[in-house]
């Protein structure tokens, strides 16, 4: 398989999950999608150090998380987690047919960040707790602490 | 497993490989029905994470 084949593999099988982390993690469409762009260009860069496919979505996370930090640093936007995090919750995404969503996303939001980060990457991105240390590099027994912290509260 | 450590473990990953977990909820219909519930949670949280994917996404990427 050849670098273009691989990443374009990468590409369709993550792309969505990738998405839907990177709105969480940005709380904002455009620049969601902003990272991601350089996400992908990073990823395209270093697929030939890739090794291991069953690795391959924890690596573009990863990347992700950097690319976002270093975006984050580079435009130093205003930050107020649990702010923005309500304005998402009240606005976007809520079917109201599904007031069950709704009230999730409310509790969601009222939760530390800490907290969350993992919780999404659990439930959205599939993830193991010991994928999960490794895309946030803490330990995991603190990712398990901080899902069962969350799902409790 | 004590009940206390299989409740705390389900809700930390409720798919966890881990035999003895596995073990306690295959013969314990009360532990069986409270990974029910936290995997029904789960499947509510994804439902409220989702976000709907902007037209031409893939495209752009």
């Amino acid at each position: 398989m050849n670098k273009q084949q691989k990443y374009s593999l990468l590409v369709e099988a993550h792309s969505t999950d990738l998405y839907r982390y990177a709105h969480w993690k940005c709380r904002d469409r455009l620049m969601a999608e902003e990272v991601i762009q350089e996400t992908l260009l990073r990823a395209w860069k270093g697929i030939d150090n890739l090794r291991e496919a069953g690795a391959a979505k924890a690596w573009l996370f990863t990347i992700f998380r950097r690319e976002y930090a270093r975006q984050f640093e580079r435009k130093q936007l205003d930050y107020s987690d649990i702010e923005n995090m309500d304005s998402i919750a009240s606005t976007e995404g809520i079917d109201a047919s599904a007031p069950e969503s709704a009230a999730l996303k409310k509790a969601l939001a009222s939760i530390g960040g800490q907290y969350r980060e993992p919780l999404v990457l659990q439930v959205l991105g599939g993830f193991s707790c010991d994928e999960i240390a490794s895309i946030l590099e803490i330990s995991a027994s603190a990712v398990m602490t901080r899902v069962f912290r969350a799902k409790h509260s | 497993m004590d009940k206390l450590t299989f409740r705390r473990k389900c809700l930390e990953d409720p798919h966890t490989a881990d035999p003895e977990f596995r073990e306690a909820w295959r013969h314990d219909s009360e532990l069986e029905a409270f990974r029910q519930s936290v995997l029904k949670t789960d499947d509510q949280l994804r439902s409220a994470l989702d976000v709907p994917l902007p037209e031409g996404l893939a495209a752009r990427l």
